[in-house]
Protein backbone atom coordinates (compact mmCIF):
# COMPACT_ATOMS: atom_id res chain seq x y z
CA UNK A 1 0.00 0.00 0.00
CA UNK A 2 2.85 2.48 0.62
CA UNK A 3 4.60 1.83 -2.46
CA UNK A 4 1.71 2.19 -4.13
CA UNK A 5 0.90 5.47 -2.32
CA UNK A 6 4.59 6.75 -2.93
CA UNK A 7 4.05 5.79 -6.75
CA UNK A 8 1.04 7.96 -7.14
CA UNK A 9 2.74 11.09 -5.57
CA UNK A 10 6.09 10.01 -7.63
CA UNK A 11 3.94 10.14 -11.35
CA UNK A 12 2.31 13.85 -9.65
CA UNK A 13 5.20 14.79 -9.94
CA UNK A 14 7.17 12.81 -12.27
CA UNK A 15 4.26 14.52 -14.53
CA UNK A 16 4.77 18.17 -13.25
CA UNK A 17 8.69 18.67 -13.30
CA UNK A 18 8.98 17.66 -17.01
CA UNK A 19 5.64 19.85 -17.69
CA UNK A 20 7.76 22.79 -16.62
CA UNK A 21 10.72 22.43 -18.30
CA UNK A 22 8.40 22.28 -21.56
CA UNK A 23 6.81 25.34 -20.86
CA UNK A 24 3.02 24.59 -19.57
CA UNK A 25 0.69 27.04 -18.50
CA UNK A 26 0.57 27.66 -14.95
CA UNK A 27 -2.96 26.77 -14.65
CA UNK A 28 -2.81 23.51 -15.95
CA UNK A 29 0.36 22.20 -13.95
CA UNK A 30 -1.90 20.77 -11.14
CA UNK A 31 -3.98 18.83 -14.07
CA UNK A 32 -1.08 17.93 -15.66
CA UNK A 33 0.12 16.01 -12.77
CA UNK A 34 -3.01 14.53 -12.17
CA UNK A 35 -2.78 13.10 -15.38
CA UNK A 36 0.51 11.71 -14.99
CA UNK A 37 -0.95 10.18 -11.61
CA UNK A 38 -3.95 8.42 -13.25
CA UNK A 39 -1.67 7.00 -15.68
CA UNK A 40 0.55 5.37 -13.25
CA UNK A 41 -2.68 4.06 -11.02
CA UNK A 42 -4.20 2.46 -13.40
CA UNK A 43 -0.87 0.66 -14.40
CA UNK A 44 -1.01 -0.46 -11.18
CA UNK A 45 -4.53 -1.76 -11.08
CA UNK A 46 -3.51 -3.75 -13.96
CA UNK A 47 -0.37 -5.83 -12.18
CA UNK A 48 0.61 -3.83 -8.53
CA UNK A 49 3.92 -6.04 -8.37
CA UNK A 50 5.62 -4.97 -11.45
CA UNK A 51 6.90 -1.31 -11.61
CA UNK A 52 8.91 -1.71 -14.85
CA UNK A 53 6.10 -1.35 -16.39
CA UNK A 54 5.02 -3.78 -19.50
CA UNK A 55 2.91 -3.39 -22.44
CA UNK A 56 -0.79 -4.10 -21.18
CA UNK A 57 0.24 -1.79 -17.94
CA UNK A 58 1.59 1.28 -20.61
CA UNK A 59 -1.28 0.21 -22.81
CA UNK A 60 -3.87 0.55 -20.06
CA UNK A 61 -2.52 3.75 -18.65
CA UNK A 62 -2.56 5.23 -21.77
CA UNK A 63 -5.82 5.00 -22.72
CA UNK A 64 -6.79 6.43 -19.53
CA UNK A 65 -4.36 9.32 -19.82
CA UNK A 66 -6.04 10.08 -23.50
CA UNK A 67 -9.70 9.97 -21.86
CA UNK A 68 -8.59 12.71 -19.14
CA UNK A 69 -6.53 14.74 -21.55
CA UNK A 70 -9.64 15.07 -24.29
CA UNK A 71 -12.13 15.44 -20.74
CA UNK A 72 -10.05 18.31 -19.59
CA UNK A 73 -9.26 19.94 -22.94
CA UNK A 74 -12.99 20.57 -22.72
CA UNK A 75 -13.02 21.39 -19.61
CA UNK A 76 -10.27 24.10 -19.43
CA UNK A 77 -10.41 25.16 -23.06
CA UNK A 78 -6.34 24.30 -23.77
CA UNK A 79 -5.55 21.31 -26.70
CA UNK A 80 -5.62 17.47 -25.35
CA UNK A 81 -2.06 17.51 -26.18
CA UNK A 82 -0.70 19.72 -23.47
CA UNK A 83 -2.00 17.11 -21.16
CA UNK A 84 -1.04 13.33 -23.01
CA UNK A 85 2.18 14.93 -23.14
CA UNK A 86 3.05 15.17 -19.68
CA UNK A 87 0.44 12.70 -18.60
CA UNK A 88 2.46 9.91 -20.66
CA UNK A 89 6.07 11.07 -19.29
CA UNK A 90 6.26 8.19 -16.44
CA UNK A 91 5.12 5.78 -18.62
CA UNK A 92 7.58 6.46 -21.77
CA UNK A 93 10.28 3.80 -22.14
CA UNK A 94 13.06 6.42 -21.88
CA UNK A 95 15.07 3.84 -19.50
CA UNK A 96 14.68 0.96 -22.45
CA UNK A 97 15.63 2.93 -24.92
CA UNK A 98 18.61 3.72 -22.92
CA UNK A 99 19.53 0.08 -21.64
CA UNK A 100 18.98 -0.65 -25.59
CA UNK A 101 22.49 2.18 -26.59
CA UNK A 102 23.68 1.04 -23.71
CA UNK A 103 23.91 -2.55 -24.94
CA UNK A 104 25.14 -1.57 -28.10
CA UNK A 105 27.98 0.25 -26.93
CA UNK A 106 29.09 -2.39 -24.77
CA UNK A 107 28.52 -4.71 -28.13
CA UNK A 108 26.37 -7.12 -26.60
CA UNK A 109 24.10 -6.93 -29.38
CA UNK A 110 22.03 -9.81 -28.99
CA UNK A 111 20.62 -7.91 -26.11
CA UNK A 112 20.34 -4.64 -27.57
CA UNK A 113 17.98 -5.94 -30.14
CA UNK A 114 15.66 -7.51 -27.50
CA UNK A 115 15.62 -4.29 -25.67
CA UNK A 116 15.81 -2.91 -29.13
CA UNK A 117 12.29 -4.71 -29.99
CA UNK A 118 10.65 -4.08 -26.05
CA UNK A 119 11.21 0.30 -26.77
CA UNK A 120 9.55 0.20 -29.92
CA UNK A 121 6.80 -2.20 -28.66
CA UNK A 122 6.47 0.13 -25.50
CA UNK A 123 6.55 3.83 -27.95
CA UNK A 124 4.18 1.87 -30.34
CA UNK A 125 1.73 0.95 -27.49
CA UNK A 126 1.75 4.63 -25.95
CA UNK A 127 1.08 6.09 -29.27
CA UNK A 128 -1.52 3.54 -30.06
CA UNK A 129 -3.54 4.20 -26.89
CA UNK A 130 -3.45 7.94 -27.63
CA UNK A 131 -4.59 7.60 -31.21
CA UNK A 132 -7.47 5.13 -30.41
CA UNK A 133 -8.79 7.92 -27.63
CA UNK A 134 -8.03 10.81 -30.54
CA UNK A 135 -10.20 8.78 -33.23
CA UNK A 136 -13.28 7.93 -31.24
CA UNK A 137 -13.29 11.52 -30.02
CA UNK A 138 -12.88 12.83 -33.64
CA UNK A 139 -15.58 10.06 -34.76
CA UNK A 140 -18.45 11.24 -31.84
CA UNK A 141 -18.03 15.10 -32.44
CA UNK A 142 -17.89 14.82 -36.60
CA UNK A 143 -21.37 12.25 -35.89
CA UNK A 144 -22.90 15.20 -33.75
CA UNK A 145 -21.66 17.62 -36.17
CA UNK A 146 -24.02 15.80 -38.86
CA UNK A 147 -27.03 15.69 -36.61
CA UNK B 1 -8.32 41.09 -45.96
CA UNK B 2 -6.29 40.48 -48.95
CA UNK B 3 -4.86 37.10 -50.05
CA UNK B 4 -1.24 37.82 -49.25
CA UNK B 5 -2.30 38.87 -45.45
CA UNK B 6 -4.27 35.86 -45.00
CA UNK B 7 -1.45 33.82 -46.32
CA UNK B 8 1.18 35.57 -44.17
CA UNK B 9 -1.15 35.34 -40.89
CA UNK B 10 -1.47 31.46 -41.31
CA UNK B 11 2.27 30.56 -41.97
CA UNK B 12 2.98 32.57 -39.24
CA UNK B 13 0.78 30.87 -37.04
CA UNK B 14 1.86 27.79 -38.53
CA UNK B 15 5.53 28.50 -37.77
CA UNK B 16 4.91 29.57 -34.27
CA UNK B 17 3.37 26.23 -33.60
CA UNK B 18 6.07 24.02 -35.68
CA UNK B 19 8.56 25.64 -33.66
CA UNK B 20 6.97 24.56 -30.03
CA UNK B 21 6.87 21.25 -31.28
CA UNK B 22 3.45 20.63 -32.21
CA UNK B 23 2.16 17.62 -34.27
CA UNK B 24 2.46 17.97 -38.14
CA UNK B 25 -1.28 17.28 -38.40
CA UNK B 26 -1.74 20.23 -36.27
CA UNK B 27 0.22 22.69 -37.62
CA UNK B 28 -1.32 21.55 -41.39
CA UNK B 29 -5.20 22.00 -39.74
CA UNK B 30 -4.31 25.31 -37.89
CA UNK B 31 -3.00 27.27 -41.54
CA UNK B 32 -5.62 25.85 -43.42
CA UNK B 33 -8.65 26.83 -41.15
CA UNK B 34 -7.00 29.86 -40.85
CA UNK B 35 -7.24 30.58 -44.43
CA UNK B 36 -10.53 28.89 -44.82
CA UNK B 37 -11.79 31.35 -41.93
CA UNK B 38 -11.31 34.15 -44.80
CA UNK B 39 -12.40 32.32 -47.91
CA UNK B 40 -9.33 31.56 -48.97
CA UNK B 41 -8.83 28.08 -50.35
CA UNK B 42 -5.24 26.42 -49.35
CA UNK B 43 -3.21 23.74 -49.54
CA UNK B 44 -0.38 23.38 -46.34
CA UNK B 45 2.08 20.57 -46.39
CA UNK B 46 4.08 20.63 -43.34
CA UNK B 47 7.54 18.59 -42.47
CA UNK B 48 9.29 18.91 -38.94
CA UNK B 49 11.68 20.91 -40.58
CA UNK B 50 9.51 23.28 -42.75
CA UNK B 51 6.26 24.75 -43.96
CA UNK B 52 4.90 24.78 -47.60
CA UNK B 53 1.58 26.76 -48.06
CA UNK B 54 -0.06 27.49 -51.61
CA UNK B 55 -3.02 29.27 -51.72
CA UNK B 56 -5.46 30.33 -55.02
CA UNK B 57 -7.48 33.22 -55.23
CA UNK B 58 -8.38 36.70 -56.88
CA UNK B 59 -4.71 37.81 -57.30
CA UNK B 60 -3.45 34.05 -58.81
CA UNK B 61 -1.52 31.08 -56.75
CA UNK B 62 0.52 32.39 -54.28
CA UNK B 63 3.33 30.11 -52.36
CA UNK B 64 5.08 30.36 -49.33
CA UNK B 65 8.15 28.33 -48.37
CA UNK B 66 9.59 28.39 -44.41
CA UNK B 67 11.99 26.63 -43.04
CA UNK B 68 12.49 25.91 -39.68
CA UNK B 69 15.60 25.73 -38.40
CA UNK B 70 15.22 24.26 -34.83
CA UNK B 71 12.55 23.10 -32.56
CA UNK B 72 11.72 22.60 -29.02
CA UNK B 73 8.42 21.77 -26.99
CA UNK B 74 6.43 24.58 -25.58
CA UNK B 75 3.04 23.85 -24.50
CA UNK B 76 1.61 27.52 -23.33
CA UNK B 77 2.41 28.44 -27.40
CA UNK B 78 0.66 25.27 -28.76
CA UNK B 79 -2.19 25.77 -26.68
CA UNK B 80 -2.48 29.80 -27.27
CA UNK B 81 -1.97 29.59 -30.99
CA UNK B 82 -5.15 26.91 -30.99
CA UNK B 83 -7.27 29.80 -29.00
CA UNK B 84 -6.27 31.97 -31.58
CA UNK B 85 -7.53 29.81 -34.45
CA UNK B 86 -10.50 29.40 -32.76
CA UNK B 87 -10.68 33.39 -32.35
CA UNK B 88 -10.10 33.92 -36.19
CA UNK B 89 -12.94 31.17 -36.96
CA UNK B 90 -15.16 32.87 -35.30
CA UNK B 91 -14.61 36.15 -35.59
CA UNK B 92 -12.41 37.27 -38.52
CA UNK B 93 -10.64 39.59 -36.43
CA UNK B 94 -7.87 42.06 -38.87
CA UNK B 95 -4.72 41.77 -39.89
CA UNK B 96 -3.05 43.68 -37.39
CA UNK B 97 -5.11 42.45 -34.70
CA UNK B 98 -3.74 39.16 -35.62
CA UNK B 99 -0.31 39.88 -35.96
CA UNK B 100 -0.22 41.67 -32.58
CA UNK B 101 -1.79 38.81 -30.73
CA UNK B 102 0.96 36.15 -32.80
CA UNK B 103 3.90 38.96 -31.45
CA UNK B 104 2.61 38.83 -27.77
CA UNK B 105 2.46 34.49 -28.47
CA UNK B 106 6.07 35.00 -29.39
CA UNK B 107 7.07 37.08 -26.42
CA UNK B 108 5.24 35.34 -24.18
CA UNK B 109 6.73 34.74 -20.31
CA UNK B 110 8.31 31.78 -19.76
CA UNK B 111 9.56 30.29 -16.50
CA UNK B 112 12.70 31.50 -15.26
CA UNK B 113 15.89 29.69 -15.72
CA UNK B 114 16.44 28.84 -12.07
CA UNK B 115 13.04 27.34 -11.77
CA UNK B 116 13.49 25.45 -15.42
CA UNK B 117 16.37 24.24 -13.23
CA UNK B 118 14.78 23.28 -10.45
CA UNK B 119 12.35 21.22 -12.82
CA UNK B 120 15.04 19.56 -14.40
CA UNK B 121 16.46 18.43 -10.89
CA UNK B 122 13.05 17.72 -9.33
CA UNK B 123 12.70 15.25 -12.48
CA UNK B 124 16.10 13.69 -11.71
CA UNK B 125 14.99 12.97 -7.88
CA UNK B 126 11.60 12.15 -8.97
CA UNK B 127 12.96 9.06 -11.45
CA UNK B 128 15.52 7.86 -9.67
CA UNK B 129 12.68 6.51 -7.09
CA UNK B 130 10.27 5.66 -9.44
CA UNK B 131 12.99 3.43 -10.85
CA UNK B 132 13.90 2.10 -7.26
CA UNK B 133 16.48 4.16 -6.52
CA UNK B 134 17.80 4.99 -2.96
CA UNK B 135 17.22 8.20 -1.34
CA UNK B 136 21.20 9.16 -1.56
CA UNK B 137 20.53 8.21 -5.61
CA UNK B 138 18.29 10.55 -5.97
CA UNK B 139 19.96 13.46 -3.86
CA UNK B 140 23.35 12.62 -6.19
CA UNK B 141 20.69 12.71 -8.93
CA UNK B 142 19.24 16.20 -8.13
CA UNK B 143 23.17 17.72 -8.46
CA UNK B 144 23.43 15.94 -11.86
CA UNK B 145 19.74 17.62 -12.83
CA UNK B 146 21.11 20.73 -11.90
CA UNK B 147 23.83 20.66 -13.82
CA UNK B 148 21.52 19.96 -17.30
CA UNK B 149 19.58 22.77 -16.39
CA UNK B 150 22.84 24.86 -16.77
CA UNK B 151 24.01 23.54 -19.80
CA UNK B 152 20.93 23.69 -21.54
CA UNK B 153 20.47 27.94 -21.43
CA UNK B 154 24.16 27.57 -22.24
CA UNK B 155 23.38 25.77 -25.08
CA UNK B 156 20.13 27.31 -26.28
CA UNK B 157 21.93 30.59 -26.08
CA UNK B 158 23.99 30.21 -29.11
CA UNK B 159 22.23 28.18 -32.51
CA UNK B 160 24.61 25.42 -32.23
CA UNK B 161 23.81 22.20 -33.25
CA UNK B 162 21.14 20.66 -31.41
CA UNK B 163 22.67 17.02 -30.84
CA UNK B 164 25.80 18.84 -28.91
CA UNK B 165 23.48 20.04 -26.02
CA UNK B 166 22.91 16.05 -25.35
CA UNK B 167 26.09 14.98 -26.01
CA UNK B 168 27.53 17.09 -23.77
CA UNK B 169 24.84 17.17 -20.85
CA UNK B 170 25.32 12.80 -21.28
CA UNK B 171 29.05 13.42 -20.75
CA UNK B 172 28.65 15.58 -17.85
CA UNK B 173 25.83 12.99 -16.19
CA UNK B 174 28.44 10.20 -17.48
CA UNK B 175 31.16 11.92 -15.50
CA UNK B 176 29.14 13.31 -12.55
CA UNK B 177 27.76 9.60 -12.28
CA UNK B 178 31.09 7.88 -11.65
CA UNK B 179 32.15 10.20 -9.21
CA UNK B 180 29.24 9.62 -7.04
CA UNK B 181 29.63 6.40 -7.09
CA UNK B 182 33.23 6.80 -5.85
CA UNK B 183 32.11 9.47 -3.37
CA UNK B 184 29.22 7.95 -1.92
CA UNK B 185 28.93 4.56 -3.25
CA UNK B 186 25.68 4.93 -4.96
CA UNK B 187 24.51 2.64 -8.21
CA UNK B 188 26.00 5.50 -10.99
CA UNK B 189 23.67 4.08 -13.78
CA UNK B 190 20.29 4.71 -11.41
CA UNK B 191 21.60 8.36 -10.99
CA UNK B 192 22.64 8.76 -14.66
CA UNK B 193 19.47 7.36 -16.21
CA UNK B 194 17.57 9.61 -13.39
CA UNK B 195 18.91 12.43 -14.43
CA UNK B 196 18.78 11.49 -18.47
CA UNK B 197 15.09 11.35 -18.04
CA UNK B 198 15.61 14.98 -18.27
CA UNK B 199 16.67 14.39 -22.05
CA UNK B 200 15.52 11.39 -23.24
CA UNK B 201 13.54 11.90 -26.41
CA UNK B 202 9.71 10.34 -25.31
CA UNK B 203 7.99 13.48 -27.00
CA UNK B 204 9.77 13.00 -30.39
CA UNK B 205 9.20 9.34 -30.03
CA UNK B 206 5.91 9.09 -29.34
CA UNK B 207 4.63 12.26 -31.92
CA UNK B 208 6.60 10.65 -34.58
CA UNK B 209 4.65 7.33 -34.32
CA UNK B 210 1.38 9.32 -33.64
CA UNK B 211 2.42 11.00 -37.28
CA UNK B 212 2.60 7.53 -38.17
CA UNK B 213 -0.38 6.17 -37.21
CA UNK B 214 -2.24 9.69 -39.15
CA UNK B 215 -0.79 9.17 -42.49
CA UNK B 216 2.45 11.80 -42.13
CA UNK B 217 4.92 8.65 -43.42
CA UNK B 218 7.38 11.70 -44.14
CA UNK B 219 7.02 13.62 -40.85
CA UNK B 220 6.68 10.10 -38.60
CA UNK B 221 10.09 8.69 -39.98
CA UNK B 222 12.00 12.25 -39.86
CA UNK B 223 10.97 12.20 -35.93
CA UNK B 224 11.97 8.65 -35.03
CA UNK B 225 15.22 9.97 -37.17
CA UNK B 226 15.19 12.96 -34.40
CA UNK B 227 14.56 10.49 -31.46
CA UNK B 228 17.13 8.12 -32.53
CA UNK B 229 19.81 10.66 -32.86
CA UNK B 230 18.74 12.03 -29.43
CA UNK B 231 19.30 8.46 -28.46
CA UNK B 232 22.64 7.97 -29.58
CA UNK B 233 23.65 11.39 -28.81
CA UNK B 234 22.98 10.34 -24.92
CA UNK B 235 24.12 6.96 -25.22
CA UNK B 236 27.57 8.32 -26.89
CA UNK B 237 27.79 10.91 -24.17
CA UNK B 238 27.23 8.94 -20.88
CA UNK B 239 29.68 6.00 -22.39
CA UNK B 240 32.46 8.63 -23.47
CA UNK B 241 32.49 10.92 -19.99
CA UNK B 242 32.69 6.81 -17.78
CA UNK B 243 35.58 5.79 -20.26
CA UNK B 244 36.66 9.22 -19.73
CA UNK B 245 36.64 8.63 -15.91
CA UNK B 246 38.24 5.29 -15.96
CA UNK B 247 40.98 6.70 -17.45
CA UNK B 248 41.70 9.48 -15.38
CA UNK B 249 41.59 6.89 -12.78
CA UNK B 250 44.07 4.77 -14.34
CA UNK B 251 46.29 8.02 -15.07
CA UNK B 252 46.42 9.09 -11.83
Amino acid sequence: MMTILKLLVLGFLGSVAPAVAINIEKRLLLWAGLGGMLGILTALLVNPYVVSFSISQIFAGTIVIGLYSELMAKVLKAPATVFVIPGIFPLVPGITAYKTIQAFVNNEVTEAILLGIDTIAKAFTIAFGIMLVTALFRLVRRTRVRK
Amino acid sequence: MEQDKVLDIAVRAGSLLLRSGAETYRVEETIVRICRSYRLSCDAFVLPTGIFVSAEGEKGALTIVRRIPYRTVDLTSISRINALSRKIQNERPEYEQVLAELDAIANIKRYSNITIAMAYALTAFVYVLIFGGTLMESLAAVIVGIVLGLLRFFFRQGSSFPFIEYFAGAFASGILGSLFALLLEVNPYLVIIGALTNLVPGVALASGIRDLLHGDIVSGISRLGEALMTVFSIAAGTGIGIATWHLMGVMA
